[in-house]
């Protein structure tokens, strides 16, 4: 992991590991997952040009999924006060605690095999994306993109259903958003989501006309979850490009706050989830945004 | 309480797994209906917000043409929904368990993200010391002359569903760190982390309830063989329930209708 994207202090990292959740798990299953998924990495980064001596046992994969599960609920718990900064020394500390776990967990599921399905794999990358920005490790995923830059594609959305279309386009918009390859692919994504509104007519009544009248209704709020996503996402995007609209977190709290009661509406746990991970990640991105001296015309 | 326990009618057992059938009135299943499914049933909370939902589309710059059609057309509960809140009742007055958001307002999208179950919650395991642990309900509603229906099997069946809980992570994972979204600041949060505490510590400590609803003869084979096959993979610190749930013959098609007129207002079918 690079040192340039450390700006988590050890002092934060150990009174994480005061945490509940931490507690809860043990340290010595902590130490384990944490040493596993090192290794993990360094094996990755120097392939086969040293060996290093280390052996994995069958139980190691279940180790690293529970230590990353446990510094992401100590992360959660900060997530408000990463959002929303506050002065409040105990905000303070929560933001500091949202961070450190969101580092953690970041490293860890970096590590976990990528799932085989479309679905699965678009929600395992953007949430992985949201740890690696709230954890300060942007630029280590950008690298981690990179190199499994054929696993993470953005799935065809030839024969998929309107609501599969939409996910899988706005997956590819926010693929372009991580990885920063040039003004060109930001500039792209409106004209996806452009794509997408012309494309709704034609489209998005053959998920609304169910014979179950609550089944319909859970499709159409899915949907509203997915446009709130969409709008936030031309948003920001524009902003990263041009630097406007000047009330920019106001407008992506807007969307990602209706998205996620669409989401919550529909009873569909894990896109409300993913919805508010990635409302901080947005956050992140203007944070990081504003302070880049690079941008045309800014 | 409202609800009543019900009289059991088969105890099919599996140690370590219950299993029973149990069997209610007429009366029993009225005063039901006007009382605890009632208050789960009708989430006026939900049904505000989904109003405010509607006409945020507009600024999506999507249009909201469709949506709006199918969110406004008047929603008469299904009845496997009233199935369902029988069951929560159940579990809420019977088993000390605790629901954070009531089943009313779960719509059940079919093609939702593959994270869910009907029923998340927690159960209370020790009054004294409160202790909580987190407790998973899947329930099926059927009025199939068939000992076990077809719901108890498949793809979608109550078994995998409970098969899946019990053996894998993947679905109790991405439920805990849903209600970790949401506990700050509820008045649950005690009782999110000391089940949190236990399911970190253990990922098997947890409650698992599969409930049946029938209205056609109570017979043991619709729990006896699934008591049986969850058995043989029970780890020692999962605790399951099977219950089937025989209302009277003939009574779940109107189960709907019974619901709306037990609030006091006018059936439509949908």
């Amino acid at each position: 992991m690079s040192k340039t994207d450390m700006i988590i202090t050890e002092d934060a990292l150990n009174r994480l590991d005061q945490h509940w959740a931490i507690q809860a798990l043990g340290n010595d299953q902590v130490a384990r997952a944490l040493d596993v998924a090192a290794v993990r990495i360094m094996r990755s980064a120097v392939g086969r040009q040293m060996t290093i001596e280390f052996e994995e046992t069958k139980s190691d994969a279940k180790v690293v999924e529970r230590a990353a599960m446990a510094y992401e609920l100590a992360a959660i718990e900060g997530l408000y006060a990463l959002l929303h900064p506050s002065d409040d020394e105990s905000r303070v500390q929560l933001r500091v605690q949202a961070q450190a776990g969101a580092f953690r967990a970041y490293s860890l599921r970096r590590t976990l095999p990528i799932p085989d399905g479309p679905e699965d794999c678009i929600f395992h990358v953007l949430h992985l994306a949201a740890l690696a920005y709230c954890g300060d490790q942007w630029a280590d995923l950008r690298r981690w993109l990179k190199d499994y830059e054929r696993e993470v594609r953005p799935p065809s959305v030839a024969d998929v259903s309107w609501d599969h279309r939409v996910l899988r386009r706005l997956y590819e918009c926010w693929l372009r958003l991580l990885r920063k390859q040039g003004w060109d692919d930001l500039d792209g994504i409106s004209e996806i989501i452009a794509g997408l509104r012309k494309d709704q007519e034609q489209y998005e009544n053959t998920v609304l006309d169910k014979s179950d009248n609550a089944a319909a209704q859970a499709e159409a709020l899915r949907l509203i979850a997915l446009y709130h996503w969409a709008k936030a996402t031309e948003l920001l995007a524009i902003y990263i490009l041009q630097g406007q609209p000047v009330g920019i977190e106001a407008e992506l709290d807007k969307h990602f706050e209706a998205g996620q009661q669409a989401a919550s509406a529909a009873q569909d746990a894990a896109f409300e989830v993913i919805l508010r991970w990635l409302h901080v990640t947005s956050r992140r991105m203007v944070a990081g945004s504003l302070a880049l001296e690079s941008r045309p015309g800014g | 309480m409202t609800m009543a326990a019900g009289t059991e009618v088969y105890n099919a057992d599996a140690e370590p797994v219950i299993a029973r059938g149990v069997s209610y009135t007429d009366a029993e299943l009225d005063v039901t209906l006007c009382g605890s499914v009632s208050h789960i049933l009708w989430d006026d909370a939900g049904t505000a917000a989904l109003g405010t939902i509607l006409t945020s589309v507009v600024t999506t710059d999507f249009s909201d043409q469709s949506v709006k059609r199918v969110l406004s057309s008047r929603a008469t509960p299904e009845n496997w929904r009233v199935g369902e809140a029988l069951a929560e009742a159940f579990l809420v007055e019977h088993r000390a368990c605790e629901f954070p958001w009531p089943s009313g307002r779960d719509l059940k999208n079919p093609s939702a993200s593959p994270a869910g179950t009907d029923l998340v919650g927690f159960q209370e395991t020790n009054k004294e010391t409160k202790l909580y642990r987190f407790a998973f309900g899947e329930v099926k509603t059927s009025e199939q002359e068939k000992w076990p229906p077809g719901v108890m099997n498949g793809r979608h069946g109550l078994m995998k569903q409970l098969e899946d809980l019990r053996d894998s992570t993947n679905v109790k994972d991405s439920l805990v760190k849903y209600l970790g979204h949401h506990a700050d600041r509820a008045a649950w949060l005690p009782l999110y982390k000391s089940a949190a505490k236990r399911y970190l510590s253990d990922p098997c400590d947890v409650s698992l309830f599969g409930i049946l609803i029938r209205d056609v003869e109570p017979k043991p084979e619709d729990l006896a063989r699934r008591a049986k096959d969850l058995a043989a993979g029970c780890p020692d610190t999962t605790s399951i329930e099977l219950r089937a749930m025989y209302l009277p013959r003939k009574t779940i098609n109107s189960l709907s209708e019974r619901a709306v007129r037990a609030r006091g207002g006018d059936y439509v079918k949908n």
